[in-house]
């Protein structure tokens, strides 16, 4: 059960989980709040790996969707010390896998941070980047452009960043699916003379994508303007 | 000593120290030792930072030896200990809070930056568009003009801000009201500039009939949560003139631009001006005539029942004068005139009606002004104690239900007193007769009587149960209602009107509403108000519409008709009543004290805001 109410009359909702069956959403203030008091809380990002090296909140945790058993040692002992769970540019899936593994380890309160990143960051809030990737200069290609694109680049490679579940419930034809947290052992096997354009979900995580690929020595790099959002806005307008 | 000396100059390891970096040249000879490229030896000290040194901005290389050897690498650059303002506006930029984009990122050759001498704001298209699709830009209506060099065209920064691109999230209320605010103010900043306009020969006008729109309206008053700001209908990036495929505004493609937010209208619906001008004959000759009628139909009543207002008041006050000036305090001509008994002019479903007519008269006209005279200092105040514009148009609609319910019964009476109980035998004479609120011939040589009297006729015409002004104020409601009723669903339900009526008439609607609106709020405020209540012998209050009776010498100088009526057809007797109880004469006036304040205050501020806002 998840008990909302507003701190001094702020009107700022945090999540209390009264239970230890679901995670409780806070907001970014709330958490410095907890943070002031002194209150021992572990912040866990389940971005990828790449993303968590480039940007997290100080001391995080890097535990992306998709793995936290692996990574038994990295829990804290304490059971009842507050974790923090966040996203990059949205709150982190309540079913996401570290979330669950906290569940299911017995953590009495867990939290999901409201708008991850971005919202800790909006809120003034400092990060740390530990292994930040230079972003790189590109160009982008609106949806509405891809046909004409593609048909200018016919060797070019469709490569879609987004978490496997994603990809299945909607891609673009042709595109394959490397997702960005496999795009450190993947990028081996990309064509270095062939356009590569980058897709991802709402057109930001391919910029560090872009970074990535241009540091290990690939050129011909392209974004998908909006990412696979703009796309489907832009099909659903096409064809209502 | 001096060989110990030697040695340790020779061979301790060197250190740099900002402090001393700062001053001397020194360090940077260290540097370059190993870092000789081109880039650092020539385009480095040419470049807008040539005059630090390598350490002002790579401070932290304190051990020259681990730094040569690979063991300690240079942290990031901070340039917020230089750039500190634009540092603090970047944590706000969405490049920096989305993407997490630090200077270097775009600024990638800042070893041999230079000021840029060219077009600052060509540099700035130039290296967004490095990332953003340059087409996107061409094809904004502004391109154009600023690739040819014109200053006052915008670029990219002058919408989206440099340095403080902000971000706002689609799925957040708040984030798109923000940006709504933001984007429809920088247009704003433009598009209204008369200098600027003029420059550029385009008018200002897009800006003021904006403004004269509910969209506009709204938005002005603070409330733009829910009305279209000027990025909601022409979009971001493909501001063309209509007739382009592209443009938001092209007829194609308005639906899509409309349907955003209004939903199941007819196609008729796009013909709907969202920057009108009732000036412009050219451009919207229904609108203009519309204007044009609206403005001779309030000049005309004014220009008749104020100077009406002005002659009685002037006449009276003198008669009252004369009288005082005589020793003349009161009249009581008749023995029935000191009776307590009085006599019933209201019944109590007339006096309840007209109580819930003041009431929703006052919501309306204190829910709808302030929108009307957005721009006015009182309007923001007023809408605000309301709860703001939603709540206020709230309540607008629920007083102008309870109007609407009072005009229907009203209508229904009307009808039963023309045919009772469905006799139609009569009814001419009914509707002609002295008990009806219609006006005829009588009514003429009246208002002749009274204009005699106004310049020194001895006295005023005879009246029976309903005056001439009183028999306007009745009919005027039915115009009134049916201007002001009609015109208001058609604004309340654009969507369903245009099953009927093609979109302009929304436009031509919105001029009825708020014109008649104005001329019946000052007509109630000021020449209903005198002609009841404020005229030198009823003033401060003539409470009979609210206790029902009145008294009987009041009758025989006010209604001498049908006093006389009333006594040959021998029904006096039955109306004579009790004066009214203390209760209800509390009630009285209370309500209708208050109605005539609140009402005198309502006509400063609505004149005050007509004159100069």
């Amino acid at each position: 059960m998840v008990v909302m109410f507003s701190v001094l009359g702020l009107g700022i909702p945090i999540g209390v989980p009264a239970g230890d069956e679901k995670p409780a959403f806070v907001e970014p203030r709330a958490v410095v709040r907890m943070l002031n008091n002194r209150e021992k809380i572990v912040f866990i990002n389940v971005a990828s790996s790449l993303e968590c090296l480039d940007t997290r909140i100080p001391s995080s945790l890097c535990m992306e969707c998709g793995e936290g058993a692996e990574k038994e040692r990295a829990w804290p002992q304490d059971r009842e010390a507050k974790i923090v769970f966040y996203d990059g540019n949205a709150t982190a899936a309540p079913g996401c896998e570290p979330v669950q593994i906290a569940l299911t380890k017995g953590y009495k309160r867990i939290y999901l941070l409201k708008g991850g990143l971005t919202a800790w960051k909006r809120a003034g809030y400092d990060v740390e980047s530990i292994d930040r990737i230079p972003r790189r200069k590109g160009m982008a290609v609106k949806p509405e452009r891809l046909k004409h694109w593609l048909a200018a680049n016919s060797s070019a490679v469709l490569v879609d960043i987004r978490r496997p579940g994603d990809f299945k419930a909607g891609s673009i034809e042709g595109a394959v699916n490397v997702p960005l947290a496999s795009l450190t052992r993947a990028y081996q096997n990309f064509y270095r003379d062939r356009p590569l354009l980058l897709i991802d979900q709402d057109g930001t995580r391919s910029f560090l994508a872009m970074g990535y690929l241009h540091r290990k020595g690939l050129e011909k790099l392209y974004r998908l303007e909006g990412g696979m959002a703009a796309w489907q806005e832009w099909n659903k307008r096409r064809n209502p | 000593m001096l060989i110990l000396c030697l040695a340790c100059f020779l061979f301790a390891p060197p250190r740099l120290s900002l402090a001393a970096t700062d001053r001397t040249k020194g360090p940077v000879r260290h540097c370059r030792s190993c870092h000789d490229e081109t880039l650092y030896r020539q385009d480095f000290p040419a470049s807008a930072h040539g005059k630090n040194t390598c350490v002002s901005c790579h401070g932290d290389i304190g051990d020259l030896r681990r730094h040569m050897t690979g063991k300690s690498k240079p942290a990031p650059v901070n340039c917020a200990s230089c750039h500190r303002d634009i540092a603090s506006r970047f944590k706000r930029d969405v490049h920096y809070l989305r993407l997490n984009f630090q200077c270097q990122d775009c600024h990638q050759d800042i070893h041999a930056l230079r000021k840029y001498e060219g077009d600052f704001k060509k540099a700035v298209v130039e290296n967004c568009c490095q990332c953003h699709d340059y087409q996107d830009y061409v094809l904004l209506g502004h391109s154009g003009s600023l690739l040819k060099g014109n200053a006052d065209a915008a670029s990219c920064a002058d919408c989206h801000g440099l340095h403080n691109t902000p971000y706002y999230d689609p799925s957040s209320e708040r984030d798109v009201t923000a940006a709504r605010e933001n984007y429809t103010r920088r247009c704003r900043a433009c598009h209204g500039d008369a200098k600027m306009a003029k420059r550029n020969r385009f008018s200002t006008k897009a800006v003021t009939s904006f403004d004269n729109t509910y969209h506009g309206k709204v938005f002005n008053i603070g409330y733009p949560q829910r009305v279209a700001g000027c990025a909601d209908c022409h979009r971001g990036h493909n501001i063309l003139p209509r007739g382009h495929l592209m443009s938001a505004m092209n007829p194609e493609r308005m639906k899509e631009a409309c349907g955003r937010c209004h939903k199941g209208f007819r196609n008729r619906f796009l013909s709907f001006v969202a920057h009108p001008d009732p000036q412009d004959a050219k451009r919207h000759p229904v609108l203009h005539r519309t204007n044009v009628f609206m403005t001779i139909l309030l000049g005309g009543t004014f220009a008749f029942f104020w100077l009406h207002t002005l002659l009685w008041w002037w006449r009276t006050y003198r008669d009252k004068c004369a009288e005082t000036k005589a020793g003349f305090v009161e009249r009581r001509l008749l023995p029935e005139c000191r009776e307590e008994k009085q006599i019933q002019r209201f019944s109590l479903q007339e006096r309840v009606m007209h109580v819930l007519l003041i009431f929703s008269f006052f919501t309306l006209v204190m829910t709808g002004f302030p929108l009307k005279y957005y721009d006015s200092p009182w309007a923001k105040i007023m809408i605000n104690i309301w709860g703001g514009a939603y709540r206020a148009g709230f309540f607008h609609r629920a007083a102008a239900l309870v109007l609407c319910a009072l005009f229907l019964y009203t209508l229904w009476l009307s009808l039963r007193f023309l045919f009772p109980r469905g006799k139609v035998q009569g009814w001419l004479g009914r509707l002609f007769g002295p008990d009806s609120l219609f006006p005829n011939l009588k009514d003429l040589r009246a208002i002749i009587g009274m204009f005699k009297w106004f310049f020194g006729g001895k006295e005023m015409p005879r009246f029976d149960r309903w005056t001439y002004w009183e028999k306007f104020n009745f009919l005027a409601v039915f115009w009134g209602m049916t201007a002001i009723g009609g015109s208001g669903f058609v604004l309340w339900f654009p969507e369903i009107a245009s099953y009927l009526m093609p979109g302009w008439m929304i436009n031509v609607a919105a001029v009825v509403h708020s014109e008649e609106a104005f001329r019946a709020a000052i007509y109630i405020f000021t020449v209903h108000f005198f002609n009841n209540h404020l005229v030198p012998n009823k003033f401060p209050l003539e409470p009979n519409v609210f206790t029902g009776r009145y008294r009987l010498e009041a009758m025989i100088n006010e209604r001498p008709l049908e006093y006389e009526r009333l006594v040959a057809e021998g029904r006096l007797e039955s109306l004579k009543r009790e004066g009214p109880g203390i209760w209800l004469q509390m009630f009285s006036s209370i309500v209708g004290l208050t109605s005539l304040i609140l009402g005198l205050i309502l006509t400063v501020l609505i004149l005050w805001a007509a004159l100069f806002y």
